[in-house]
């Protein structure tokens, strides 16, 4: 089976980057080499944010990192907020279903606009002061929506666990929090594992978004490229960076989708 | 000669609902150490409650429920019911074993866990316990791999791994494939034979009749009858019980 799924990753790779490819001939025609010249050029500022290879953590880089870090964010509180979720008391469940349902249904872009304005310029944590960075607000921003979202398939595959299991462990003298993490968790893991690539899937094509607070990601790179190129280039350079996303996300796709599948197959 | 043995666990009119309907309606009885004690009755007529009453599973409404030592409807707390655990332990019909680990985790798991004990004890004592149901040479397999009745006899050995003083056995022979149903009971009978109280609900009613020191009939949350299986399967007084084994038999 992950032969299939290799075969159709490669396909879809080289076939998406075909038709992309066709867009830009149809678009610049004789002008096309020259277009390429200048994307060649400006390659290593748009993935690394500068000319120079040396630097790291601009460009197409800062929205991996920027992904990692908002993932890895997302994934501790998503954690506590989905034990919240299916906390019995109600005093805790409340609250946490709030948050999270609000979280979910809030468009990104609102939220990271929210965070310029909501998070200080500087913190103080343990006697040392922090400058919030645009790179932290984005990072902080993106986290909200999908932690909620983490959240939620936390609670779902906490669920999906059927309840002879609680019951049988119960017996034994298990307490709920020995359940959660002897019995139900390690059980749950395996089936939610899709669903956190597909999110962070998501929130990799989200950091685009981040441009909005003056992080040196691609799309601000991009912007500063058009800027001193000129407007005819635009397109060419649009696609390009369509192209960085689609190379990134399509294989963590497709392999969400193969381990789904795998998993249906075992059950 | 069981009527010898004290009393080790004793339901004095205790009653539970599940919000409209009554499911336990002054369920009194005794069951003495060393006693197997089958209960039968028609699907609904609160069985399975009944035993999940007696290990703290199901909260009662009102009555009391002695288990050894122990005042169950006065455990409250989680904490408090592990004690409780450790005295009387449950097989359930769908077996519930832990898919995620080994056969021999499954067993070693909750002494481990739960009671806190050496490792390497707990241990000699599985593998012991896997002998005893047949089953030696599947330590290492995992539940997924082993048929219903093998499952079966992994989670007696599980339950057995407590060294509770009771085992409640649920209807552990209802999802079995007939084939696979000898082998389960087969254990079940080897354990009442070395002293273990065992209070079963079944329907197995030639197991019954071999086995029990004294059979209950419940319907409709009441039991309507009692009493050693030769009066009860061979002279049955009331006319439900009389009606049901008609059906049955």
């Amino acid at each position: 089976m992950i032969r299939g799924e290799l075969g159709f990753l490669l396909r879809g790779i080289v076939g998406v980057n075909v038709l992309l490819g066709l867009v830009l001939l149809t678009v610049y025609g004789h002008d096309l080499p020259s277009l390429l010249g200048v994307l060649a050029a400006r390659s290593p500022q748009l993935l690394f944010g500068s000319a120079r290879l040396a630097e790291f953590g601009g460009g197409f880089s800062a929205n991996i990192l920027i992904s990692l870090a908002a993932m890895a964010l997302a994934m501790v509180a998503g954690t506590l907020l989905g034990n919240g979720l299916i906390s019995p008391s109600l005093a805790i469940k409340g609250p946490c279903a709030a948050a999270m349902n609000v979280l979910r249904n809030s468009p990104w872009l609102v939220i990271l606009y929210a965070m310029l304005y909501l998070l200080p310029f500087e913190f103080r944590l343990f006697g040392h002061s922090f400058n919030f960075s645009p790179f932290l607000k984005a990072v902080v921003g993106l986290s909200l929506p999908i932690a909620a979202n983490f959240a939620e398939i936390f609670r779902g595959g906490v669920n999906s666990i059927p309840s002879g299991q609680w019951e049988s462990a119960r017996a034994l003298g298990y307490r709920r929090v020995q359940i959660l993490r002897h019995i139900v968790i390690p059980q749950s893991i395996p089936l939610m594992i899709p669903n956190i690539m597909s999110l962070y899937a998501a929130l990799f094509i989200g950091t685009s978004l981040v441009v909005v607070t003056g992080t040196s990601d691609v799309l601000s790179v991009t912007r500063t490229i058009i800027a001193t190129e000129g407007e005819r280039i635009a397109t060419g350079l649009y696609i390009y960076v369509l192209a960085l996303f689609f190379i990134f996300c399509f294989p963590i796709a497709v392999a969400s989708r193969w381990l789904e599948l795998r998993l249906q197959s075992r059950a | 000669m069981s009527d010898a043995n004290p009393a080790i666990l004793t339901f004095t009119d205790v009653w539970k609902s599940y919000g409209d309907s009554e499911v336990l309606k002054g369920i009194s009885l005794t069951v003495r150490e060393r006693a197997v004690v089958c209960i039968i009755g028609p699907s609904g007529s609160g069985k399975s409650t009944l035993l999940r009453c007696a290990n703290g599973l199901v909260p009662i409404d009102s009555g009391t429920i002695r288990v050894g030592r122990f005042e169950v409807e006065k455990l409250k707390t989680e904490r408090s019911l592990v004690p409780l655990r450790h005295e009387i332990a449950m097989v359930f019909q769908q077996y519930n074993l832990f898919p995620h680990r080994t056969v021999l985790q499954n067993i070693m798991m909750a002494p481990v866990q739960v009671l806190r004990e050496d490792k390497s004890a707990v241990r000699d004592r599985a593998l012991a316990l896997l002998a005893k149901v047949h089953l030696a040479d599947k330590a290492k397999a995992y539940p997924g791999e082993l048929s219903g009745g093998q499952q079966q006899r992994v989670a007696i050995a599980r339950a057995l791994a407590m060294q509770p003083r009771i085992i409640l056995f649920d209807e552990v022979t209802a999802a079995l494939d007939p084939e696979m149903v000898s082998e389960v009971l087969t254990v079940i009978r080897e354990l009442a034979q070395d002293g273990m109280t065992c209070i079963l609900v079944t329907h197995e009613m030639r197991f019954a009749e071999e086995l029990a020191d004294e059979v209950f009939f419940t319907d409709r949350g009441v039991i309507v009858e009692h009493g050693p299986p030769r009066t009860l399967f061979h002279q049955p007084q009331d006319p439900r019980l009389q009606s049901f084994l008609k059906k049955i038999l």
